[in-house]
């Protein structure tokens, strides 16, 4: 009897994991999908059975080929240069807007914060026309800055900031005025320290969300050059690779890489800030 | 060092008035209390004078010069908060640098990195180093100045807060209840501590607390504050044994004062429970009037020469003295009556007690609360009464 409970647990646990280890399988056979492809020569990739290791490996020429026909390494680094550029503008603008709306008392506060709260439902996709056509005016259309200026303003960032702002003392505040900080010197030399984690948090949704952004890219810039990673892989399939998947797998194995390894690095920091933000 | 002088004070929050017009001269060097119970608008008044917060009317006097206006900073004072405000992400020194670095570097040398190229920036940086250094040993923390405040206990965290104000040498201290995050033990050493801070640094202390033992202790004067106003401003012993409001008497002092209803009789002779008692209002007072007895003036006398009577209710023993409960009619809450050591011994809960007191100890209050003036009645008057 005395065995009995630890046992039933035991047998409970191992439920719990086989039915959790199905689902994450569903969500991961994609991606496994893409790797094995990613590895076949072009005869193996249309077989009727299922074969998740090729017999002839053809990874080396898959993935050269992938580096060859697309400048795989320029969208990349055209990733980099853009989720980057979003991040710090959006912290230089959400950082200083979050302390207003948190710690300063001045008319109208409240009617401003609403205002904030409303910019979040408002979808990108909606106004992606009237900000295509300001861009076209304003001509600088198919530039860096046509895929970083848009989301520049996080609303999700300034609201994110400001709860977490509200639970940094006022004392903290006024013992920096009373030590001669100016209010931007308080924002970056005492807010945004005692705010990484929340900064953290943002970063990885701001990071993830833009690196694999689609539709904004494909309709801001038409050169090649100025290709973020999913565009850039797209626009591959099409141009270049057709039907070959081999080369096709391993360029979209190539762009998923730096999210996932940055993952893998960061896991504890990502899962942190996802816990932190209370959100999916 | 310098005195403040606060003139007509207002403070209103959405028409709410916190602060109500008061008047307030701090010596320079002095060490004055702000008591009184929560809402009473006295931490208002020091934000006011600290400049973090605006005041609606009235002027701020700071040495010779009028700060309304003036930004917090160059005010030159110093505040120590109740949740020590410290800076998480730097360490102890750092911390106590703050206000110095932001004083003697320019923008440009506090820029990381670039800092150290600009000229200067070195022997700037040892001064501030030897500074801290010194406030470090006066506060007996030296071995602390690595940690970050997150490492720190209660008493070092407030420690570390009170190096932060002392380091920069200002016209005066502003403490915004210090000590309350601190447990019983430690509020006591602390208490003793900050007063003999205040000896010798000879500084202006401006010391917020709802805790009147805090305020008695270690103040050269006490302003005690009650919904918006300043009620009474004395030494501790004039606003203890001299109170001039009821409302004084009832918050200085632990425990509290003594409160009976009495009678004015028409010559103005006080009576309680239909028992006259040796003392005379002056004229021009008005019922209902109530008296106020310290429980350490009261003393158990035969019931032939009781002013009071009344039935132990309750014995409070606290070692070095005792409590005793004692329900009267004249008073809803019980009489405490403070007995030396090991007094009373022996008494059961239940036994009728007669209670006396010197008239010159009983102190009358009108039916305002306002104190009002008494005097003794001769023996040879009160057998003709």
């Amino acid at each position: 009897m005395a065995h009995a409970a630890p046992i039933r647990r035991q047998v409970w646990a191992l439920l719990r994991h086989i039915v959790l280890m199905s689902v994450a399988a569903i969500v991961l056979l994609p991606f496994l999908w893409m790797l094995a492809t990613s590895l076949k020569p072009q005869a193996e990739v249309f077989l009727s059975e299922i074969r998740w290791w090729p017999h002839r490996l053809a990874a080396a020429e898959n993935y050269a080929k992938a580096f060859d026909k697309a400048p795989l390494a320029r969208f990349l680094a055209n990733g980099v240069i853009v989720t980057a550029s979003i991040f710090l503008l959006q912290v230089l603008v959400a950082l200083p807007a979050a302390y207003a709306l948190a710690k300063l008392r001045f008319w109208g506060r409240q009617t401003v914060f609403a205002l904030v709260l409303f910019s979040i439902l408002i979808p990108p996709q909606a106004i992606a026309v009237p900000v295509f056509l300001l861009f076209h005016t304003a001509g600088i259309l198919d530039t860096y800055a046509a895929l970083i200026v848009p989301f520049t303003i996080s609303v999700f960032g300034i609201f994110l900031m400001r709860q977490f702002f509200m639970t940094v003392p006022d004392d903290l505040v006024d013992a920096a005025r009373m030590d001669g900080l100016g209010e931007f010197a308080i924002v970056w030399r005492v807010m945004l320290p005692t705010a990484i984690p929340a900064v953290t948090a943002f970063g990885i949704f701001s990071v993830v969300a833009h690196w694999n952004d689609y539709f904004w890219p494909l309709i801001a810039v038409n050169s090649t050059h100025l290709f973020t990673p999913p565009v850039g892989v797209a626009h591959f399939r099409n141009a270049e690779a057709g039907t070959d998947y081999g080369p096709l797998m391993a360029a979209a194995t190539i762009i998923i890489a730096p999210l996932i390894i940055a993952f893998l690095l960061a896991q504890r920091r990502f899962i942190e800030g996802i816990t932190f933000t209370g959100m999916k | 060092m310098a005195h403040v002088r606060l003139r007509d004070i207002r403070k209103s929050f959405d028409r709410v008035d916190v602060l109500k017009g008061v008047d307030l001269d701090i010596a320079d060097g002095e060490f004055i209390s702000l008591v009184g119970p929560s809402g009473c608008g006295k931490s208002t008044l020091l934000r006011i004078i600290a400049g973090l917060e605006a005041q609606t009317s009235g002027h701020v006097e700071i040495g010779n010069d009028a700060v309304d206006g003036v930004a917090p900073a160059e005010r030159n004072l110093a505040m120590v908060f109740q949740s020590y405000a410290l800076y998480p992400h730097l360490s102890v020194f750092d911390n106590i640098a703050v206000p110095l670095r932001m004083r003697r570097l320019s923008t440009l040398q506090r820029l990381p990195g670039l800092r150290w190229l600009v000229p200067g920036t070195r022997s700037i940086e040892r001064g501030i180093r030897e500074k801290v250094a010194d406030v470090a040993e006066l506060l007996g923390m030296k071995d602390l100045l690595a940690r970050k405040p997150g490492q720190l206990s209660g008493g070092q965290r407030q420690r570390v807060a009170v190096g932060r104000a002392i380091v920069r040498e200002p016209r005066a201290f502003l403490l915004d209840e210090p000590l309350s995050n601190l447990d019983a033990k430690l509020r006591v050493h602390m208490r003793t501590e900050i007063a003999q801070l205040h000896r010798r640094l000879a500084a202006t202390f401006i010391y917020v607390t709802h805790d009147q033992a805090e305020a008695m202790t270690m103040s050269d004067r006490i302003a005690v504050m009650m919904d918006g106003n300043i009620v009474q401003i004395g030494t501790p012993d004039q606003v203890y044994d001299d109170p001039q409001d009821l409302r004084v008497a009832e918050f200085i002092g632990s425990p509290k004062i003594n409160v009976l209803d009495a009678a004015l009789g028409s010559d103005g002779q006080l009576a309680i429970a239909g028992k006259p008692l040796p003392l005379r209002c002056a004229p021009g007072v008005t019922g209902p009037v109530r008296l106020g007895l310290r429980p350490e003036v009261l003393r158990l006398a035969e019931e032939s020469a009781a002013l009071i009577t009344g039935v132990l209710s309750h014995r409070e023993n606290l070692g070095g003295e005792v409590l005793l409960h004692i329900t009267v009619p004249a008073s809803k809450e019980p009489v405490i009556l403070r007995l030396d050591h090991g007094g009373a011994r022996g008494l059961a809960l239940g036994t009728p007690l007669g209670l006396t007191f010197a008239p010159a100890d009983a102190l009358c209050f009108d039916a305002v609360g306002k104190r009002a003036p008494m005097t003794a009645v001769t023996a040879r008057e009160a057998v003709h009464a």
